[in-house]
């Protein structure tokens, strides 16, 4: 049930573990002495990276199907937050029951190693199925709005963490050692991407963070444009030897990690807006902590998959 | 025999079936659990809408005490079939008659009396009915009476939120979501029914502000 990574995975674990502790302890300076308000925000940043980090280094010492069978039971955690936390219409409770169907089906597909299928079956066929099944069940006011925002949670909570597990298994990933790498160095540089944009939105607004405005357009451009150069130097550095990839490829899907990371962002946060889903830096389940914490994989696992398969699938 | 029977019957339907269901498929956020009865007698007062509420209610307890604590309901529901007979016998539930007796001079609660006199923890429903899904709708009176006969017995809101959308009344198909239950202070003693039933409200009011809930209409 248990398989120990490779070395190289192990190290990069203790080191991202030691790194986030050292993070802390700075953090927990800032918080005593100087500057509480932003020693508080680095802190609830740290927590979530640490759960983050955590819950796919689960992942990685779970022998190959059981570590899907994992990743399956956080979707549906995941979903479930998502599901509990939108307004929803009376009539559309029992296509829910239904939607959560699609979880086994995607990772089954991912087991099989079904690439294609596992890439198109939520953004494709759960499209046309959901507003169908919303179909049978009656009213028309506010379908599309429910549609789509039921469709969100299928993109986030089954598409998003599924396409992190597909690099996990073969045919994108050639042994479990590589797998393994691989999606460490996907949570990896999402942490990172999170936190240079954070860093950067700390000192080029301190003075709007201080009257608690949101950043204009040219800081977050800012954070955006350092995200992405951190996370391109990050995976051209270390994606050859934790991942087995070539350099190139390691960096390009650093770079495009980092872009839709930022872009990512942006999106997320206004979808959280207008969902009134409020990341309350909770750890319990139920209030979003397992939500907020993978939303952002929507976007940078498939960007993420598509540079890794596209090299895997060259080379062979 | 048949008690020894009955009490491995309860363990088994909570171990293998309400504990995995609650905990894994559903997932439930105790606020203020530090605030439920250590021991009885007391009296549990919630918001009503699944019949998943009774089962989390009793769940909130050990396994070892589950016997004490009796979910009140209705004779005219629970009396009949297997549903009726495995409410009244593995879960506990203590029937009432609503309405046919009151003509006949004798005092429908006197179930009600035994129990707290032997010092079990009761879950009353004081809104009668599941009714509409996530909404509250007005209290009976019973529980103002019964605060009036034994003073000293605290009697604890709970605020349950989420369960009718997983179980709604009038269908079968449950759903999974998180739900919340929101345990509040005991309500202090008013003077009469009346006032008690107020005070009794503006608690569970206030605990459903505690937290923002979205939509289900």
């Amino acid at each position: 049930m248990i398989t120990l990574p490779s070395v190289d995975v192990a190290w990069a674990l203790a080191a991202t573990y030691a790194l986030l502790l050292a993070a802390s302890l700075v953090a927990a300076g800032l918080l005593r002495w100087r500057r509480p308000r932003i020693g508080a925000r680095l802190t609830r940043g740290l927590r979530a990276g640490f759960l983050m980090i955590t819950l796919f280094a689960a992942a990685l010492l779970l022998a190959r199907d059981w570590a899907l069978v994992y990743l399956a039971i956080l979707s549906f955690l995941a979903l479930k937050e998502f599901f509990s936390l939108i307004p929803l219409r009376r009539a559309d409770r029992r296509v829910l029951f239904w939607t959560y169907l699609a979880i086994p089906v995607q990772f089954v597909l991912i087991g099989q190693g079904l690439l294609l299928a596992t890439v198109l079956f939520v953004p494709l066929l759960m499209l046309l199925l959901l507003p169908a099944a919303m179909i049978g069940h009656g009213d028309t006011p506010g379908f599309v709005r429910a549609a789509g925002t039921l469709h969100w949670g299928l993109m986030t909570a089954i598409y998003g963490l599924g396409t992190a597990a597909a690099v996990l298994v073969e045919p994108v990933a050639a042994d479990r050692a590589q797998g393994a790498g691989l999606l460490l160095l996907l949570v990896l540089l999402v942490l990172l991407g999170e936190l240079a944009r954070a860093v950067a939105l700390i000192v080029t607004t301190r003075r709007a963070a201080r009257h608690g405005r949101e950043p204009s357009g040219p800081a977050a451009w800012a954070a955006g444009v350092l995200g992405l150069v951190a996370c391109f130097v990050l995976a051209g550095a270390v994606g050859p030897w934790l991942a087995g990839l070539d350099r190139a490829t390691a960096a390009t899907a650093g770079a495009l990690v980092g872009l839709t990371g930022a872009v990512g962002d942006a999106v997320v946060a206004a979808i959280r807006r207008d969902l009134a889903l409020q990341d309350s830096g909770s750890l319990l389940p139920g209030h979003g902590a397992l939500l907020f914490r993978i939303d952002r994989l929507t976007f940078t696992a498939p960007a993420f998959l598509l540079v890794v398969s596209w090299a895997s699938l060259t080379a062979q | 025999m048949r008690r020894i029977a009955l009490v491995a019957l309860r363990y088994a339907f909570f171990i293998g079936f309400v504990y995995p269901l609650l905990l894994l498929a559903f997932g439930i956020n105790v606020r203020h659990r530090e605030r439920l009865p250590e021991e009885g007698p007391a009296i549990l007062v919630a918001n009503h809408n699944s019949h998943a509420d009774t089962l989390a209610l009793m769940a909130l307890f050990p396994l070892g005490r589950l016997g004490r604590i009796r979910p009140v309901a209705a004779e005219d529901y629970f009396s009949k079939g297997f549903f009726g007979w495995f409410s009244r016998n593995v879960l506990g539930i203590l029937l009432i008659r609503r309405g046919a007796s009151r003509g006949r001079g004798e005092d429908p609660f006197t179930p009600i009396y035994q129990a707290l006199d032997r010092g079990d923890i009761l879950i009353l429903f004081p809104e009668g009915t599941r009714g509409e899904p996530e909404r509250m709708s007005a209290m009976k009176k019973g529980v103002g009476y019964l605060a009036e006969r034994y003073p000293e017995v605290p009697i604890i809101p709970i605020f349950l939120h989420g369960f009718g959308r997983i179980l709604p009344k009038g269908d079968w198909l449950p759903v999974p979501f998180f739900c919340d239950m929101m345990i509040g202070e005991p309500v202090p003693r008013a003077g009469s029914p009346d006032a008690f039933m107020a005070a009794l409200s503006a608690r569970l009011l206030g605990l459903s502000a505690e937290r923002r809930f979205p939509a289900f209409h």
